[in-house]
């Protein structure tokens, strides 16, 4: 080539590559933009930002960056606060019992409320120092204030305001526990609540935390259950996670035995509790009787001096597709087996407890040198075991739980303990929006002793039974909710349909709840707690 | 006609179609928009507001925090946890995508204190509510799909590739096809249309600002536009840190559990 020619053919070389960078559209590789305002001075990994304009109206709202960085800041904390403001007004379409045939009130007529107004506040606040530290406390600030029927009100509202009224505190200390996280193992102490099983009514599987059943539909769900006093170990190997936990206190369920709608004692009890109770009750200011339902429900109590502690395992191995929990504990039945003395009962069935006082009671009681029943919390061992798995839009759950030893109530109320297997298979219906969901769950109990002959409060040796919530949200802002539970043999139901709007962070949610079963059966005992309600939720 | 002229001009003409020639398969181009992850779903940590503004123009913000990690490029496992709304607020979502079957995925809800496990066949569906489904975020339909370059074309004043993307498993996904413009020079997409079945318009996604961080390009607004129900969702990353660290073990059950 001479170099004339050669200047030439370099020059429209140059020329070609400069066509094909251009058809390239770019000269210094993928991550430098062309364009970019600050791409004429900047290397490759320098910060730059850039606004698409399109033609298009952008965002009406952009908030503005607050940090873009290549490198985390070590040690990032945060706080978080969340909970609730709650209020809630219960209207009871049940009617009071009858008095005495001289209108005077006949201690025989269970206590009915009315009227139930419930004020909560629910704060949890937590600290956490990224994936090595964590402390969380919450607590449930609460306020009942009750108007009792008056006996021989004619059926609803007949007498709104012109009964008792009481109001009660509920001040809760709810989770309060600090949690050390390494890598393959964390460490959790105090307070907490730790969910066992996967069902979403009641899993057989969920033992470590008492319930509390004052009120079985209208608690908000974070609040069925008692945080417990825990130590908790997570051991991460890998595929399966081994859980270690103990406990050095008992925590019981939490009941009422007498005196609210959902208490223990109710109208189809034996009269021979009615009485007792009711004659006591009156001994009492009604605004006092809240203070007596501990000494009620329990008069004797495991130890907390460590001496009767609590303990078990969860070993979780999760498997493609499927999860599989199996879980041992060795702690206490959470209802209390109570037993009446004899001596007790003979003497009360010389008293004519219609007319009785307490001063006549005291009198019949009083040679026995003590408190006429027992009520006493049993061992057990539990072992169980969960699976979850999903097909197509299908969420699948089974739970399945044996209990050495489980309490329950005689007709009469006293105490019968039996082993029992329980298992609740659980189908829901996943749409990816909490908001939509339907759960179905088939429940199922077997108790291996067969039931006294007079036969069992709520249960018999097989009881199959049936529940769930159907929950669809319309426009981001109406919700509709149907919950309830039920069996077939005997017939009983408690559903709860609701109707709620959402307006940002508040709620107001208005609904029925609907009692109703066969003799014997749970809906036919609390037949008479259908009710009305209106719930406004302000979340924080 | 001088014969070096003609071979010069022939050489550039050459080079010049080569040049052309050279723009990236289209499945090279997925593949660069998968690795590069601009929406920090793979490889991150980022924090992101969201705004949901129906046909009345009603609002609802969500706020997250979310951490991601490669596993098996592209596949990611994400974990995303909510500040916002209230009535959102510590729940956790923990996603593992799958390159055979359904990806896995979880749900904590802080009042019931356990993780529920959430059906992977759920791609259709809207992610907590907001007009980006699962499927817009697990970006199965681009992994798996069929791609071709259709053309080119400016946005503002970014030259981009039009690609378009078919899914092979139809009945696994709510789309017929994908159009994505994609930037030319660092593989962000800018726009993002994705069509039902019935080659209708349902969704259009819009880039309305990008960021280098630390040398990879993140989408930090977006806005996705649900045409069928008249519903659009503002995405805005309020921080991004690109992050090829986070451990493994953030991406259990057990941490999701974690509050």
């Amino acid at each position: 080539m001479t170099s004339g020619n050669g200047r030439v053919a370099a020059a429209l070389l140059s020329a070609a590559l400069g066509v094909a960078l251009a058809a390239r559209g770019d000269e210094r590789g993928p991550d430098v933009p062309p364009s970019s305002p600050a791409s004429g001075a900047d290397d490759a990994t320098s910060d730059v930002v850039e606004r698409i304009d399109d033609g298009n109206p952008t965002t009406s709202e952009s908030p503005k960056p607050q940090v873009f960085a290549a490198t985390a800041p070590a040690n990032e904390e945060r706080f978080s606060l969340r909970g609730f403001l709650l209020a809630q007004g219960i209207a009871g379409l049940g009617k009071a019992g009858d008095p005495l045939p001289n209108g005077a009130p006949s201690p025989l007529t269970v206590p009915y409320d009315g009227l139930h107004e419930r004020t909560q506040l629910f704060l949890e606040l937590k600290f956490a120092r990224k994936g090595a530290f964590e402390a969380v406390v919450s607590g449930l600030a609460g306020y009942d204030w009750y108007d009792r029927e008056v006996q021989g009100s004619s059926g609803p509202f007949d007498n709104l305001h012109a009964g008792q009224s009481r109001g009660t505190w509920d001040p809760q200390l709810r989770e309060a526990y600090a949690g050390v996280y390494w890598s393959r193992l964390d460490l959790r102490l105090g307070q907490q609540r730790l969910a066992w099983g996967r069902a979403d009514s009641r899993s057989p599987n969920d033992v470590l935390n008492a319930y509390d059943l004052r009120d079985p539909l209208l608690l908000e769900q974070e609040l069925t259950h008692l945080p417990t006093p825990l130590a908790r170990v997570d051991l991460d190997l890998g595929a399966v996670t081994l859980q270690l936990v103990g406990s050095p206190v008992f925590v019981p369920d939490r009941f009422d035995v007498y005196g609210s709608n959902w208490a223990l004692v109710q109208p189809g009890s034996p009269a021979l509790f009615r009485g007792l109770l009711g004659v006591a009750a009156r001994a009492v200011d009604p605004a006092e009787e809240e203070a007596l339902q501990p000494l009620l429900s329990a008069t004797t109590r495991p130890k907390g001096n460590l001496t009767e502690p609590t303990g078990g395992a969860r070993l979780a191995i999760a498997f493609p597709g499927v999860d599989f929990d199996a879980y041992y504990h060795y702690g206490f039945d959470g209802l209390p087996n109570l037993q009446f003395d004899p001596r007790a009962a003979a003497a009360l069935s010389q008293v004519n407890l219609a007319e009785a006082t307490p001063g006549s009671l005291l009198s019949a009681l009083g040679q026995l040198g003590g408190l006429p029943f027992t009520s006493t919390y049993v061992r057990r061992h539990h072992l169980g075991f969960d699976l979850q798995t999903t097909v197509g839009p299908f969420a699948l759950r089974l739970d399945a739980g044996h209990d050495s030893a489980k309490v329950f109530f005689n007709k009469d109320l006293t105490g019968f303990v039996s082993k029992a297997f329980e298992g609740v298979l659980s189908v829901e219906y996943q749409t990816g929006d909490i908001g939509k969901t339907i759960i179905v769950e088939l429940t199922g109990l077997h108790l291996s002793d067969p039931p006294p002959t007079g036969g069992l409060l709520f249960h018999k040796q097989d009881l199959l039974g049936l529940a769930g919530v159907a929950r669809w949200t319309f426009a981001d802002r109406l919700e509709l909710e149907l919950r309830g539970e039920g069996s077939a043999r005997p017939q009983s139901f408690l559903v709860r349909p609701q109707i709620a709007l959402k307006f940002e962070r508040f709620w107001i949610k208005a609904g029925a709840v609907l009692v109703a079963g066969a003799a014997g059966s749970l809906g036919d005992y609390y037949q008479r707690n259908d009710s009305l309600y209106v719930t406004l939720k302000q979340s924080l | 006609m001088n014969p070096i002229f003609i071979a010069a001009l022939s050489l550039a003409l050459v080079a010049g179609s080569a040049a052309r020639a050279a723009a990236p398969a289209a499945s090279e181009i997925i593949g660069k928009v998968l690795d590069a992850d601009p929406w920090g779903l793979a490889g991150a940590e980022v924090d992101a507001r969201v705004i949901k503004r129906d046909k009345r123009n009603s609002t609802e913000e969500l706020a997250f925090h979310a951490i991601s990690r490669k596993y098996a490029p592209p596949l990611a496992k994400s974990l995303v946890r909510f500040s916002a709304p209230a009535d959102l607020a510590g729940s956790g979502f923990l996603q593992t995508q799958k390159d055979k079957g359904d990806d896995e995925r979880y749900l904590y809800l802080p009042e019931l204190k356990r993780a529920r496990r959430i059906a992977g066949s759920l791609r259709a569906n809207a992610f907590m509510g907001t007009d980006f489904s699962f499927a817009d975020m697990d970006r199965r339909d681009l992994r798996d799909g069929a791609s071709t370059v259709k053309g080119e074309e400016k946005i503002g004043k970014y030259a981009c590739w039009i690609v378009e993307t078919t899914p092979l498993k139809k009945g696994d996904s709510e789309y017929g096809r994908i159009v994505m413009w994609v930037r030319e020079d660092n593989f962000v997409p800018l726009r993002m249309q994705m069509f039902d079945k019935a080659q209708v318009l349902l969704k259009t996604l819009t880039t309305e600002e990008v960021r280098r961080v630390g040398g990879t390009w993140f989408i930090t607004r977006s806005k996705m536009v649900n045409h069928r129900e008249q519903h659009q969702t503002e995405l805005t990353l309020t921080k991004v840190q690109p992050k090829n660290d986070v451990p493994e073990d953030q991406f259990t059950v057990r941490n999701l559990e974690k509050q």
